[in-house]
């Protein structure tokens, strides 16, 4: 057995007006995984980080971080919080310091590490998002996705160990959010598992290695990216966009005999090689 | 408004100790108040204003409209210090102006004249006195001299958040209004006021989900409490050119007190 971070036996949660944001799901959350959270508005994606988080406790079934059940006290919420980082969904909730500096430094402030370790991973953090510019610009004055990347700065420079972004991409520009999953290569260790909400499907694929999908507070999907993306009913069902590579390696096999075993890719640079490797043994052969 | 925040960290004393400003705007503010004399009083806007418009380069007319607010509070207050009421027919012989009304007699007195333009000089430029420092200095750089001043530190936090709030609430209702106006919100004096009711029961419900999101992310990244130590901020040292002005303007007032 692997290990893993979290497990959920039986959760389920309502809000107070009665809406069943999930409803039983039992599943793992591993170590050392990217993981890619997907399903449509309202599938319960955000409830789940924060019960994650600690910020709501289940109603029903229990939540065990590190094989212990969460304990909902002051000590117990801290020191998951010390190990888990989220960013939120809207920056703007997110964000409460005066300058950009000053938000990204609030959390490193409340973990109980040295100055010069503070100093030293906000500056990591601010370069990263390059932010540099506007590191003493006051929160307010910031575009949405420049708030984004505030946000991101802040939970990056805590050093989580599990990482949560809830739709990090949705104000962020075509660079930022390709140059997203590169910061979070930078970030990734043996021990440190990344949770992704999206919808950009196309922004994951090749980063993701595994992939969980809720479906109206449901879990229907828990696994591998091939398994999930040639199902045709389930991504309909669940709002999902079909990668482009899968697409065009579907088209591919279906045209011709010669490519009806490639191999699903993982990587545009997987496909074209596979494609290329095929043309050589073609051109020996008509030789 | 919201530009207020921005001038405290655009400006000329930017890079001005800020336990100097407050020396500055705080003793200025004393002098005034406790020496409550007209030529003082004065000579303080002058100077304040001075420094406000060319040391820090507060553009004028920021300037100039924030001071109308105090401006037309110390007026309206000054109107009740003036006008007396007697009730009774006397009629007093060094009046400067009078109303004999039915019901009642309002009138002048140049005493009082005398007493409502020191007050009005005295008020205005303290205000001038604390817009120096509002306009100069972030709020976070204030709070760690009030921690070495031994205020509490809930009482900082508290004013932290509050001033924070502020300018959420005022960017909300910046945006409620604009998304208002672009439906044309606006379009007739009917139309106007029932926006403006929904802008208002719209305004406190989004408040209230902003504190709630706020306090979400805050636990989440386990924050407990938040007043920057100042080894975090820039350091900035103690400069000279502040220190004589601030040394000049004592002088200059301490001689108009005793003229
Ligand atoms: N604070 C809340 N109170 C009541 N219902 C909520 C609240 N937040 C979310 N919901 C409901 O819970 C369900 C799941 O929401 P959410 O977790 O935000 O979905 P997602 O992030 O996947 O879009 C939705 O039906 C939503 O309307
Ligand atoms: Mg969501």
């Amino acid at each position: 057995m692997t290990a893993s971070y979290f497990s959920f036996e039986h959760v389920s949660f309502l809000y107070s007006d009665g809406t069943q944001a999930i409803n039983d799901i039992s599943l793992t959350i591993p170590v050392g995984n990217k993981i890619a959270i997907l399903g449509e508005n309202g599938s319960g994606k955000s409830t789940l980080f924060k019960l994650l988080m600690g910020l709501e406790r289940p109603t029903k079934g229990t939540i065990l971080f590190k094989g212990k059940p969460l304990k909902y006290n002051k000590s117990g919420l801290q020191q998951l919080r010390q190990q888990v980082g989220l960013v939120f969904q809207e920056a703007d909730h997110q964000l409460f310091a005066s300058t950009v500096k000053q938000d990204i430094l609030y959390g490193p402030l409340n973990l109980d590490w040295s100055i010069e370790k503070i100093t030293s991973q906000v500056d990591k953090a601010i370069a990263l998002t390059e932010l540099e510019e506007l590191e003493n610009r006051p929160i307010h004055f910031l575009s949405g996705g420049q708030k984004k990347r505030v946000a991101i700065a802040g939970v990056y420079a805590m050093e989580p160990k599990v990482l949560i972004l809830d739709e990090p991409t949705s104000s962020l520009d075509y660079y930022f959010s390709t140059q997203l999953t590169d910061y979070l290569k930078k970030l990734d260790t043996d021990d440190r598992t990344f949770l992704y909400s999206t919808h950009q499907i196309n922004l994951v694929y090749e980063w993701a290695d595994y992939y969980i999908v809720l479906h109206k507070g449901k879990v229907i999907y828990v696994g591998e990216r091939d398994a999930l993306f040639t199902n045709d009913a389930l991504l309909q069902q669940a709002h999902i966009e079909k990668p482009w590579i899968v697409s065009v390696t579907q088209m591919l096999q279906n045209s011709d005999p010669q490519w009806g075993n490639i191999a699903m890719p993982h990587s545009k640079e997987a496909l074209v090689a596979q494609i290329v490797a095929l043309q050589k043994k073609e051109d020996l052969i008509s030789i | 408004m919201l530009n207020i925040d921005y001038i405290a960290h655009h400006n000329g004393l930017q890079k001005v100790a800020a336990g100097q400003k407050l020396l500055l705007s705080i003793g200025a503010l004393l002098i005034v108040t406790v020496s409550r004399n007209n030529s003082v009083a004065l000579w303080t806007l002058l100077v304040m204003s001075s420094v406000i418009v060319f040391y820090a380069k507060i553009p004028l007319k920021a300037y100039v409209t924030l001071m109308l607010a105090p401006l037309g509070f110390s007026l309206a207050g000054i109107v009740t210090i003036v006008v007396s009421i007697s009730f009774t027919n006397e009629v007093n012989t060094d009046m400067l102006w009078h109303l004999f009304t039915p019901f009642a007699t309002l009138y002048i007195l140049p005493s009082d004249v005398d007493r409502a333009i020191n007050i009005f000089l005295v008020a205005f430029s303290a205000s001038s006195c604390l817009y120096l420092l509002i306009l100069t200095t972030p709020i976070y750089e204030i709070s760690p001299i009030l921690l070495k001043c031994k205020v509490p530190t809930i009482v900082i936090e508290l004013i932290e958040l509050i001033y924070r709030f502020i300018f959420i609430f005022l960017q909300a209702s910046m945006q409620l209004y604009t998304a208002q106006q672009a439906r044309l919100g606006y379009k007739s004096y009917k139309m106007s006021f029932q926006s403006l009711v929904l802008l208002i029961s719209v305004l406190f419900r989004s408040i209230f989900f902003h504190y709630e999101k706020m306090t979400l992310a805050m636990k989440s990244r386990n924050i407990e409490h938040f007043i920057i130590p100042d080894v975090y901020l820039l350091k900035k040292k103690w400069q000279r050119l502040p220190l004589i002005l601030f040394i000049v303007y004592v002088f200059v007032a301490i001689g108009l007190i005793f003229v």
